[in-house]
């Protein structure tokens, strides 16, 4: 039947008219069945109901919404973008492919950071806008593998590439600003930087550097002004030792193959360290991204077990949520966290391509400081 | 076809265990066409491509693809054709999870575009209609012998344009394999049926039509195994039988051939060797090479018994990491017309490899001495190759030459010469790049100078991030054999009394390019190229030209675009006695890209 038609059609058969409206129902007909599908994908967006975790003193935890494309930040749709989006297709969106590190700026912009998309991710809820910021270049001058991400006091974005070996600098506007840890024939002076703070107010960078056991402390600059730390399983030393977040001096670290997080002050001196490993709640298998809420409690992730442990200074375990799935509320190896000065709790659930956002309302609510 | 493509996304539910996905291009637009060889008209077309694929329970159990298209020319679509293409490509994938893995595929196509060689000039353009059918299926049950069959036919019916005259081809092949491992033994046998019809077009020679029936059995088996110090023995035995119908004659033949080798790894630097060939049939195989390259017998010598046998040794030591040094020997003996032909053969050969004032050098020189059992001719030949690159300030330069005067023997003694060169050079300029490259070839018998081929080949390129210019020649002579698909050089074979009509051929090409991409998602390309050649055939000259012009411009919105398209196509042989042919079109319209499902 196939072959008839052709042989009808190779033949030049033509009939301008038919031609027309066969042309406009082909056009038209896959755009509509194309639309369905991408309601399908909006459904897909929906937020699942997750029942609010009620903690003691009236404490709770509300999950809030998820998010892992360009779409979700974007406005509703009026009826005229609607027919364009019929007739010339939806555009094409960016999508989070393996979300690794999350984190706010001043302005409440989301930044992710994507090792699989080469880039990072803004989402501007506020305004409604989206940027995805990359660097491609020939040689070795190019983001590869975006691990972690911090924002300065003006939004400037720094970001650790442990494939380089390099920390790519941004503007508040995404523009490329400058690369620190760059050395001569360009490779970079880390072997494998992966976590990353920034002290505004004493302008110094901290970045661990998981290969060589050590964080470095830099100036703006990029020089090197203090090393911390050294292999091993003492006070003070790490065995691959990842995410770290700065919280008033307290300099917490996720000291990974030791299981456990230390809490250093900021001159590299210990203090204290909370976990140890195991299977059970409150050990630590698989320590990923950490963070600090309003209230001081610290917030580990752990990725085998897809949840999310709080603990107090004590190092005694709160409470944990999250749980291994596809559901909303639920993570596939989850990685980084962040939580920001209203107690709002980002989760980068790598896996499940998105993040998912929780909120903390803790006794008294809205603390003064936040992290970072 | 339109109503079908329209309502697709309603008919893929077919139970629970069918997947499919489907996307494709739908474009329709104004589109004008004139020309000599087609009939002028203008209006509103529509075509566009798809691309179905699929599988039925997993894709291990059954899975497929399939590809119609319909009105696809470079003025509407990526396609590269000039004429309004149309057809169907499909294939099934049967149990490839299994022990039994089978597929079949099936194509069609309508006035589609083909090419008519010439070798080192742009090919002629021809357009036709074809189709094909291939099944296959495997048996790879362990511990038993794996198995493969193979069965294909096809056929394709073409025209040149700038000719009144056609050529046609069918085939139909069956073959079967089997591997068997067995107490280190690495058995192999296989048979394959061949049948070939082809009717040739006449353009570059008038006096009659030219066509070629060929059928042939083979049959093969072998065996190797590995040996002490990293050694391995293999033996082949082949028995061809077949038969070529041409317009002048016919032959008929068996051909038996035997190979084996031997080779050790005794160190990590030395390597040993030796081969042993023989054939009962050494014409024939010499017509198998010819009619397997495409080329015609003009007239054959039946029932005249030939044979021949050789033996060799080979010696290869690394020196060091730098230096490889290699000797052979190599005697062989033929038979042919009552009389033998026996030859030696010693060469010596070394490899080197350094850096070299900042860059990479590498070499070869290699040299035989060839000596005739018979007439106590002797002769020397030498093969050097020399390459290097590097990197001189901003400048990347990187060139290769060669030289060889090769001795061989096939029936007689006899020697080729030829050189080869080839560099590139390339710089950036801030943001913009220019490079170059020329190259150039050159094979001879030495015994008859005007026998063999010679290229000469010279490219241009400048791009910046938005622009690109490219710009082409090429320069090309020599003697060939007249084939379906276009004229072949010549296997370079000595005083052999080979019954092959030859083609001089000469020509020269040039064109040119230019893209620009001045914003995101507007593409600008334009294209020239204009080619030349003088073909002689039996006395009979033919001059021959054709010229392609081909501008698009596109704007992408999206999944769709807007193109506008202006080609222009002319090509002719003043042999065929005709006009040269002449297509233009242009063409205004819309494409959409859709996931359908």
């Amino acid at each position: 039947m196939v072959q008839f038609l052709l042989n009808r059609a190779a033949k030049h058969w033509r009939c301008p008219v038919l031609e027309v409206c066969g042309a406009i129902l082909l056009i038209v007909s896959p755009a509509w069945a194309a639309q369905k599908n991408k309601k399908a994908d909006k459904k897909a967006s929906v937020q699942a109901s997750v029942p609010d975790l009620l903690l003691d003193g009236g404490r709770k935890l509300v999950y809030e919404r998820n998010f892992g494309w360009e779409r979700d930040v974007k406005p509703k749709k009026g009826f005229w973008a609607r027919v364009v989006d019929v007739v010339a297709g939806p555009p094409e969106y960016h999508t989070l492919m393996r979300p690794y590190s999350v984190v706010t700026d001043s302005r409440g912009r989301i930044i992710v950071t994507d090792p699989d998309a080469a880039g990072v991710h803004i989402f501007d809820f506020a305004q409604q806008k989206y940027k995805f910021l990359s660097r491609q270049e020939k040689g070795k001058n190019s983001l590869f593998s975006p691990q972690c991400v911090a924002v300065d006091a003006k939004d400037n974005i720094y970001v650790t590439d442990s494939e380089s070996g390099k920390i790519f600098v941004f503007d508040a506007n995404g523009k490329y600003d400058r690369m620190i840890g760059a050395l001569k024939f360009g490779e970079g002076i880390f072997k494998r930087p992966t976590g990353i703070a920034i002290d505004s107010v004493a302008n110094r960078i901290y970045v661990t550097d998981t290969l060589r056991n050590k964080i470095y402390v830099m100036d703006m600059q990029g020089s090197v002004v203090q090393t911390i730390g050294k292999p091993g399983g003492g006070e003070g030393e790490f065995n691959f030792p990842t995410e770290l977040r700065l919280d008033g001096n307290d300099l917490i670290v996720v000291d990974a193959m030791n299981f456990r997080v230390q809490v250093l002050d900021k001159s590299g001196n210990f203090q204290y360290a909370i976990g140890k490993i195991g299977d059970t709640s409150g050990a630590m298998f698989r320590p990923k991204g950490i963070a600090v809420d309003s209230e001081g409690d610290i917030y580990v992730v752990d990725g085998l077990w897809g949840a999310i442990q709080v603990f107090n200074r004590k190092g005694e375990l709160l409470y944990y949520f999250g749980g291994r799935g596809t559901a909303a509320g639920k993570f596939q190896l989850p990685t980084g966290l962040f939580i920001d000065r209203s107690d709002r709790i980002f989760v980068a659930d790598s896996l499940n391509r998105r993040v998912q956002i929780y909120r903390y309302w803790g006794l008294p609510k809205q603390a003064a400081g936040g992290a970072q | 076809m339109l109503a079908t493509a329209a309502h697709t996304p309603a008919q893929v539910t077919v139970g629970n265990d069918v997947s499919m996905n489907m996307n494709g291009q739908i474009s329709a637009g104004y589109t004008g066409d004139y020309g000599n060889e087609i009939a002028s008209d203008h209006g509103f077309t529509a075509g566009g491509n798809a691309t179905l694929t699929g599988s039925f329970y997993t894709p291990n159990f059954l899975s497929f693809q399939v590809n119609p298209y319909f009105n696809q020319s470079r003025d509407n679509s990526t396609s590269s054709s000039i004429s309004d293409s149309s057809g169907v490509v499909g294939s099934v994938s049967l149990f490839s999870g299994s022990n039994y893995p089978g597929s079949i595929s099936v194509s069609r196509t309508y006035d589609s575009l083909g090419t008519f060689n010439v070798p080192g000039l742009p090919n002629y353009t021809t357009h036709g209609d074809s189709d094909g059918f291939n099944v296959g299926w495997g048996v790879n049950v362990p511990d038993w012998p794996h198995l493969s069959l193979n069965y294909s036919q096809g056929t394709n019916d073409y025209s040149i344009y700038g000719t009144d005259t056609t050529g046609t081809s069918d085939y139909h092949n069956f073959n079967v394999h089997a591997l068997y491992l067995i107490d280190g033994f690495n058995l192999n046998g296989g048979y394959v049926y061949n049948q070939t019809h082809a009717e040739y077009p006449l353009i570059l020679q008038t006096q009659q039509l030219e066509s070629l029936n060929n059928d042939g059995n083979s049959y093969s088996f072998g065996a190797s195994h590995n040996l002490p110090f990293h050694g391995n023995f293999g033996a082949n035995f082949n028995r061809s039988d077949f038969t070529a119908d041409f317009s002048d004659g016919s032959y008929t033949g068996t051909v038996d051939t035997v190979n084996s080798n031997v080779n050790f790894h005794p160190t990590a630097q030395l390597t040993l060797g030796a081969d042993f060939n023989y054939t009962d049939n050494l014409l024939g195989t010499l017509y198998q090479n010819i009619i397997s390259a495409g080329g015609i017998l003009q007239q054959s010598t039946p029932g005249q018994s030939s044979n021949s046998w050789d033996a060799s040794g080979l010696a290869s030591y690394n020196l060091t990491k730098h230096w490889i040094l290699s000797g052979s020997f190599e005697h062989r003996d033929q038979s042919y017309f009552g009389s033998s032909f026996g030859s030696n053969s010693l060469t010596g050969s070394a490899n080197y490899w350094n850096r070299f004032l900042g860059g990479s050098l590498s070499s070869v020189l290699s040299v035989t001495r060839l000596t005739e059992d018979t007439s106590n001719l002797s002769a020397v030949g030498l093969l050097s190759v020399v390459s290097y690159s590097r990197r001189i300030m901003l400048w990347d330069v990187s060139g290769t030459g060669n030289y060889y005067q090769n001795t061989q023997t096939l029936l007689v003694g006899y020697t080729t010469s030829g050189w080869g060169y080839s560099g590139q050079l390339g710089r950036k300029f801030g943001a913009l790049h220019w490079s170059a490259n020329a190259g150039g070839s050159q094979s001879l018998l030495n015994a008859s100078p005007g026998y063999g081929y010679r290229s000469q080949n010279y490219g241009t390129g400048l791009n910046i991030s938005w622009l690109g210019f490219t710009g082409t020649y090429a320069k090309s002579s020599g003697t060939g054999l007249l084939g379906v698909n276009g004229v072949v050089t010549t296997p370079l074979a000595g005083e052999s009394p080979l019954p092959t009509n030859l083609i001089l051929y000469g020509g020269h090409a040039y064109g040119g390019g230019i893209g620009i991409n001045p914003y995101k998602r507007l593409t600008i390309t334009f294209s020239y190229a204009r080619a030349f050649s003088d073909t002689v055939s039996n006395s009979v000259g033919s001059q021959n030209n054709s010229e392609n012009v081909f501008g698009r411009v596109q704007y992408q919105f999206r999944q769709m675009f807007f193109n506008a398209g202006y080609s222009r196509f002319v090509q002719g042989f003043s042999a065929s006695g005709t006009v040269p042919a002449q297509l233009n079109s242009f063409y205004v319209g819309v494409e959409r890209w859709f996931n359908f499902f």
